[in-house]
Parts: structure tokens; sequence; C-alpha cells
């Protein structure tokens, strides 16, 4: 049976792990490539680096620690941030990663998203939606969250999908930061919508939050960021939970 | 322990960096000295004791990536076929062994194993498309080499499967809403749909079999 993916985001500027990891002993915290090993010995399914560097031009300090991660961790890699070209995509697969996650050129153009899928195959292309409601649903906000794009991303999603993405990765701009759960409603929405996975984002603030996402929300993987960094959860416990829960995980 | 020289087929279809790195460190696991190339070069392939054929991405690119680098193709079907080098196929690596592929065109494969690559189409229609996980494989043949493997999880990421002719060829099924062949086998050929350089430490437990392999 497929197990349902658990997948710490590891958010990364100019080569460094922001805020830090600490939920190991780690020697030095702010180090990607100690935290990734560190998570791929704690048994995530999955890793995720979201590269928030401002500028374009430090793209091979970002290409270096994806190489060095790659070389240490042998678990699915997936990169976003700053993804505009299918010359981006190529530098990121080529230094190891195994997906590429992108965020404000699939919604501006979704033309990349076809030319990209083309180019690597659906497999390797991961669309990420970040979503904030609304009078009357939600909308779409890109360049982190910053512009309004009117854009429902339950429609987006599937002409997503239609255009090639292998995965779509949600993110709940409401919930993100609020430790008030994933926003199932919208999830649920989308997956019932979609044939390709979706992964569940914002707001994870206990085990519960996770369970609600898959069982409610539909989601294939979970993904959450400071709950596992902060030592608040580990992955072994999410597991455990899942588990007791009859829900289908990795030993 | 002798040498053993494993070459890795570089025909630009994806990501070989942890293929690469997941060989060196079976090898080192196994203290086995010998070295792991990445190469599309017929006179290091006609060198290496063991093959590997990676590969993501679609099948008909895939196969003609591979048949554009000149005397490629010919010098793996000579060390495979007249030498008798094992060689591992994953994911596309194992779906081009095939006599066919279905993904967008209908595509001619190298016909090694007989049998033809369709569209996985569960019919539970909760279940995603691309199969995206890790999910068990359960080996089904106990030839002493693979077998222990048995019901451990292994990554996947694909949207077709190798729809295997000959059922002897079959070496391990994956469930998903139904069985399929995960793993393939005929003599000294083998493949995978699962990706072992991607699957932590089940994966490297594979490879460290295939390295041992003798078939």
């Amino acid at each position: 049976m497929l197990k349902t993916r658990i997948i710490p985001c590891l958010d990364v500027k100019n080569g460094r792990v922001v805020k830090g990891v600490n939920f190991v002993n780690l020697v030095d915290a702010g180090d990607p490539v100690e935290a990734a090993q560190a998570y791929d010995e704690a048994g995530a399914d999955e890793l995720c680096f979201l590269d928030i560097t401002a500028s374009h031009e430090n793209r091979s300090i970002l290409l270096d620690v994806v190489r060095r991660t790659a070389e240490k961790c042998f678990m699915p890699l997936t990169v976003g941030g700053g993804v505009r070209t299918n010359k981006d995509i190529k530098m990121l697969l080529d230094s190891g990663a195994d997906k590429v996650s992108i965020n404000t050129s699939a919604i501006t153009n979704p033309n990349f998203i076809k030319e990209a899928s083309k180019a690597f195959g659906s497999q390797c292309i991961v669309v990420a939606i970040d979503a904030k409601s609304d009078n009357d649903g939600w909308q779409i906000y890109t360049h982190g969250g910053r512009e309004p794009t009117g854009l429902d991303p339950i429609n987006f999603a599937k002409e997503a999908e239609l255009l090639g993405a292998g995965e779509i990765l949600l993110t709940s701009m409401d919930r993100d930061g609020t430790k008030k759960g994933y926003d199932t409603e919208l999830l649920n929405k989308i997956t019932n919508k979609l044939e390709i996975p979706v992964i569940a984002s914002g707001g994870v603030g206990n085990i519960d939050h996770i369970i609600d996402g898959i069982i409610e929300g539909g989601a294939s993987a979970v993904l959450a960021a400071s709950i596992f960094h902060f030592g608040e959860i580990t992955i072994k416990e999410v597991k455990d939970k899942l588990l007791e829960k009859g829900l289908s995980v990795r030993k | 322990m002798r040498n053993i020289n494993i070459a890795i087929i570089n025909y630009e279809c994806g990501n070989i960096h942890s293929a690469r790195k997941a060989f060196e460190l079976a090898l080192t696991e196994l203290d086995i000295s010998g070295s792991v190339t990445v190469t599309n070069e017929p006179e290091t392939i006609f060198k290496a004791d063991k093959l590997v054929l990676p590969g993501v991405g679609a099948f008909s690119e895939c196969f003609n990536k591979l048949k554009s680098v000149k005397g490629l193709s010919e010098s793996i079907t000579e060390r495979v076929h007249d030498h008798g080098a094992p060689i591992l196929g994953i994911c596309i690596g194992l779906q081009l062994l095939a006599d066919k592929g279905f993904e967008n065109i209908e595509s001619k494969g190298l016909g090694w194993i007989s049998g033809q690559v369709e569209n996985l189409c569960p019919d539970d229609k909760n279940l995603k498309i691309p199969h995206m996980g890790w999910n068990e494989v359960n080996f089904k043949r106990d030839d002493g080499r693979f077998s222990d493997l048995n019901g451990e999880d292994f990554y996947f990421v694909h949207s077709y499967y190798f729809n295997a002719k000959d059922t002897d060829n079959i070496l391990a099924t994956t469930n998903y809403n139904q069985p399929f062949p995960s793993a393939l086998i005929k003599n000294n050929i083998i493949g995978t749909q699962f990706h072992p350089e991607k699957s932590q430490r089940s994966g490297v437990e594979f490879i460290k079999r295939f390295l041992m392999w003798k078939p």
C-alpha cells in the first residue's frame, strides 16, 4: 500500500537554514546539509528546500547545497524558490534535486508548466499554490503571498494538472505560521478534483492537524516546518500516531 | 575480493548524481574496491563489470536519446548479451527494456524482456496518478539474492508500468489497487520500477545485492 509521506521543509537563505534546526544535537544547526542528514536519519520520507534568497546571483550557493545533500541523503528532494525558466530547472535537477517546485512563474505564465513537464517529465514538476480565503472562496497570491491574482486555487490546480504538473503543493496563507491546522476545506475541494497527488502545507501545530490533513483533506503528503525544526514533535511520533489511526506510513 | 567497475549510463535522461553516490556507498559497505563511472562512451561500457541504466522522463524521448548517442546502445547490447555483464535498469531504464511503450505515443523499446509499458489506471479513483511515494515491494521468487528484502518499502514515481508477457520474468510486485510488476529479471538483466538510489537504507541494500549478484 502506498504510504502517506511526511515531508519536513527547510527554508534556505544564502545557503543557510533560516532560524536553524533545534531538534537534534547538530554541530552547525544552520547547515542545510547537516539538517537534511538528520531528517534522513529521523525517517523523513522526502525533503523540501525552499530557497528564499532574494538575489538570483547567489544561485550557485543553493546548487552547491543541493549537490552536497544529494550526495549524503538517498531520499527524494524537492527544491523550490525562484524557479523561472527551464534552465533553472535543469540546473537544480543536474545538481541532484528530484523535483522542482514552481510558484510565481507557474501562476503568471501557466504555459511554463507545460514546457517544463514536457522537457523534464511531469514527475519532477511540482506546482506550488499559495492560497488565502476571501469573501466567497479563496484566491491565489504570488510573490511570497504579497500579490493577489484573482485566480481561484481550485480551478487553477486543475489547470496545472492538465498542463502537466505531477504534484501540487498547496499552502494556506491564512494558516501558515498560525499552528491552527491545515485548511482542510480547501484541501478537500482540491484533492477531490485532482488526479495528481497534493501536498498539504501551512498551519501544522500538532499531530492531529496532520491527521486531519490526510483524512479530511485527502492529502497524499504532509509538509511541515517549524514543529519539526523546533523538536516539538518528531517524525517518529507522527508516524506512530498515524499508524494508530490506521493510516499507512513507512516504517 | 576482486574489483568491480560499474558504469552508469548517461544519456541525458535525468539525475544520475545520487545514483553514482548510492553505488559508491554500496561498494564501500561491501568493502569491495572498484569504480563508479558515469559514461556514454562505448569503450568504458566494454570495460564495465556491471551496468546501470537509469532514467526519468518520457519513454519515447528517453529511447530516442539513448539511440542518439553514436554506438551507445550497440555497446550496451554487446556487453550485456554477448559478454553477459549484468545490467540494472531503473524506472524508465527498466521500461526501455520492454518491446514497446505507450507513453504519449507508441514507441519501440529495446525488447530485452517481453512485454509492453502501459498506463497505470487504478479503478479506485481516490488513488492518485503518478504513483508517487513509498510502497512495499513483494519479491516473488527466492533466488537467494533479493528476496530477503521482501516487504521493504521503496520509493516510486511513475504513471506507467511494465506489463510483462512472461510471468517468469517478474521478480517482484507492488500493490497499487492491484499488483503490478515492480521488478523484473531475465538472465543477467534486472530492472526496477522503484528508485533504489532514492530509497534510503532499503535502496542501498538492494544495490549491494545487485553488485553481489552472479546470474
